[in-house]
């Protein structure tokens, strides 16, 4: 049962140890092999600041929610345990800002120790009259990435650095199941009009004082563009650039200024920050994330895609419920083929 | 008197700040700060710097309070600004944990630190063997940069410093108008307070970037402080300790405390340690006297003894003395005119 993922971010190499996890036991033939033009510390993941933190509103989407929720159980659970310093993963508390009230997030009782904020804590943030305080995670992608990549490596997963153009390609080389985490670029294996680029760019400064994440909203520009600063083990990310269907991953002098003005404002001490990294990158946007199985017929064979893309800016937030539903998944297929006789449970 | 010369004897974050707010609330007077330790070698420096009070038990808590309050407004100003970073001042959030429920609901401080509230069970479950706990937002003064930065100050207003140990306080009547006793532990020999006493107190400092936020067991002992660059690890309260020797096994148990609060820090790296003797008293001594020795007065203003507390206090008592030295000088200013008549 050869079984390919496509992407090597971090929804692709979750899927692949979820799946390496929960079956291999189960199904000594299982050959895992992962594709992939970018791997870290060049994918998506490894740009974003790491938070965990889901958009404002889940848009009756209850299932992301889920998703979302079973990630920071799953993360929690692992901050005590020896890998966490390895995976980039830590507890951070932080502030949420608006200028006006508005209703309590999807995730307020996910999260540890959700409150409104004090008149004394808003004074702070001149021009936000309203805001949360919460203690949330980080999971640094830089870190995650290659503790991901290390336990599949150790499980004896392969990697391929190519640019798989299209799941024809893999089945003819008698693959059975493709896992598509090819996350921005989907489109270009199958076209898929709602997933749009949500481009970011961020500024990586020296800035180890700060000690908590703060996210501004402005309710009419939309989520991630209005300034954020998130502080990570080495370095603090200042952002808040959100432009939809904008594909360029350059960096934009216009963007780094209005980034850097803004978050200054914010935080007047990040003047004297020491500006060490720009990037910019794409959000692979969808209304909602696709996670489905497709089944592609290849003259008289049945062959199996599952989705597992359009994250969004909530990749990192989502991940492992994602992965959890991709090996769900991937259960059903091989109950299907007849590789297992029920599938393992009650719970995967 | 033009511009009466005020000695203050001590470079710890007491002296530092003592001699700040006499150069702001009497601009004429020309002040001189005498230590034989300037950071980084002054017990302030091995402090975390945390402001979380320590109660004393003699001096009354409004005052305890007043003093937090003006210390805590007065950093907080500080670390909403551009100087934050320069300063070593910044916010940090975290918990207090109790193993088992306090005898007193709510601490005196709590509605100046902010967003003081209970922890929830959620976040207990972070620590099994603590029942109860406090979850806020405070300050932190990070030691060396906020006695440079203090430093930097002084040197602005035209503050002279000097490194000279001073054995007794005699030694300065015929320079200075005033001396003002900020000695903290070495009040004992330069005073003869036998009301001051160490309580020793070791402290790691190590490198563990990834820890945003503080612990502490609500026993004072056990507690992980992260700073801008070192997160402080502690610590003991040795009362009577004289030793600045690091101990060993002092090491070993702290460490092994910190990683049972926080078990990532077992990967923390570039172990530093440190001891200090927080000067501790059942009050502070923050009081005026005048010296008297064959005719010739010496007025002092004492502003020592902050024990465990010397950061959470440090402007409050600094604004009090400086308040002290300013009626000393209405009183040698009346003196002198009676003596022209």
């Amino acid at each position: 049962m050869r079984v390919a993922v496509i992407g090597a971010g971090v929804i692709g190499l979750s899927s692949a140890l979820c799946i390496h996890e929960r079956f291999h036991g189960l199904v000594p033939s299982l050959e895992l092999e992962i594709y992939a033009d970018r791997f870290t510390p060049h994918t998506t993941s490894d740009g974003a600041a790491g938070l965990w933190q889901p958009y404002l509103s889940d848009h009756g989407n209850l299932q992301e929610t889920l998703w979302n929720k079973e990630t920071f159980d799953y993360l929690l659970g692992h901050l005590h345990s020896p890998a966490a310093e390895e995976m980039g993963l830590f507890l951070i508390s932080g502030y949420n800002l608006f200028t006006e009230p508005v209703p309590d997030p999807s995730w307020k009782n996910i999260v540890l120790g959700f409150r409104n904020l004090t008149p004394k804590e808003l004074e702070l943030f001149p021009g936000y009259s309203y805001g949360w305080f919460n203690t949330a995670l980080m999971l640094e992608g830089r870190s995650y990435l290659p503790w991901l990549t290390n336990r599949l490596t150790q499980r004896g997963v392969k990697f391929f650095h190519k640019k798989v153009e299209s799941f024809q390609e893999l089945f003819s080389q008698g693959v059975d199941v493709v896992l598509n985490c090819s996350g921005m670029r989907s489109g270009d294996l199958q076209p898929d009009p709602e997933l749009q680029p949500g481009r970011g760019q961020i500024i990586k400064v020296l800035a180890p004082w700060v000690k908590h994440f703060i996210i501004t909203h402005n309710l009419k520009s939309g989520i991630y563009n209005s300034p954020y600063v998130i502080p990570g083990s080495k370095f603090t990310v200042l952002g808040g650039i959100y432009q939809h269907g904008n594909w360029s991953e350059e960096n934009s002098a216009k963007d780094h200024k209005s980034i850097w003005d803004s978050c200054c404002q914010l935080l007047p001490a990040l003047q004297k920050a020491k500006i060490v990294e720009e990037w910019s990158g794409l959000r692979p946007a969808r209304p909602s994330v696709r996670l489905e199985r497709e089944s592609v017929r290849l003259g008289n064979l049945q062959a199996e895609v599952i989705h597992n893309y359009g994250h969004g800016g909530f990749g990192i937030t989502s991940h492992w419920g994602c992965a959890m539903a991709a090996a769900r998944l991937f259960g059903s297929i091989l109950q299907e083929k007849k590789q297992l006789a029920t599938p393992p449970g009650p719970r995967l | 008197m033009a511009s009466p010369k005020v000695a203050v004897v001590g470079a710890g974050v007491i002296g530092l700040s003592t001699a700040l707010c006499i150069t702001e609330t009497c601009p004429s007077c020309s002040v001189t700060v005498l230590s034989d330790q300037f950071s980084p070698n002054t017990t302030s420096d091995v402090a975390a710097g945390m402001l979380i009070p320590h109660t004393y038990p003699d001096t009354p808590i409004h005052r305890q309070k007043q003093w937090f309050k003006e210390t805590f407004t007065y950093l907080f100003a500080i670390s909403n600004s551009a100087e934050a970073s320069e300063a070593g001042i910044h916010l940090v959030s975290g918990w207090q944990v109790f193993k088992s429920t306090p005898k007193e609901e709510l601490p005196f401080w709590s509605d100046i630190v902010l967003g003081f509230r209970p922890m929830s069970k959620a976040e207990l479950q972070k620590f099994p063997q603590h029942r109860f706990g406090h979850a806020f937002t405070t300050l932190k003064c990070d030691c060396p940069p906020y006695l440079l930065w203090l430093e930097k100050r002084l040197k602005a207003t035209g503050t002279q410093m000097y490194t000279r140990k001073v054995a007794d306080l005699w030694e300065l009547h015929s320079e200075y108008d005033i001396v003002v006793n900020c000695t903290g532990m070495g009040a004992h020999q330069l005073v003869g307070d036998k009301q001051l006493f160490p309580v020793r107190g070791q402290v790691l400092k190590v490198h563990a970037p990834w820890v945003k936020q503080f612990i502490r067991d609500g026993d004072g002992l056990t507690y992980i402080y992260p700073g801008i660059h070192r997160v402080t690890l502690g610590g003991t309260r040795e009362e009577g300790s004289w030793s600045l020797s690091p101990d060993a096994g002092t090491t070993t148990d702290i460490f092994d405390r910190c990683c049972s609060l926080e078990p990532s820090l077992q990967g923390a790296q570039d172990i530093e340690v440190k001891v200090g003797l927080r000067p501790s008293r059942h009050c502070v001594r923050v009081q005026s006297e005048v010296l008297s020795q064959g005719g010739v007065k010496l007025p002092v203003v004492h502003n020592y003894g902050h024990g465990a507390g010397g950061f959470s206090v440090h402007r409050g008592t600094a604004n009090e003395a400086a308040h002290l030295v300013g009626e000393c000088i209405s009183a040698l200013q009346g003196s002198s005119s009676r003596a022209k008549l």
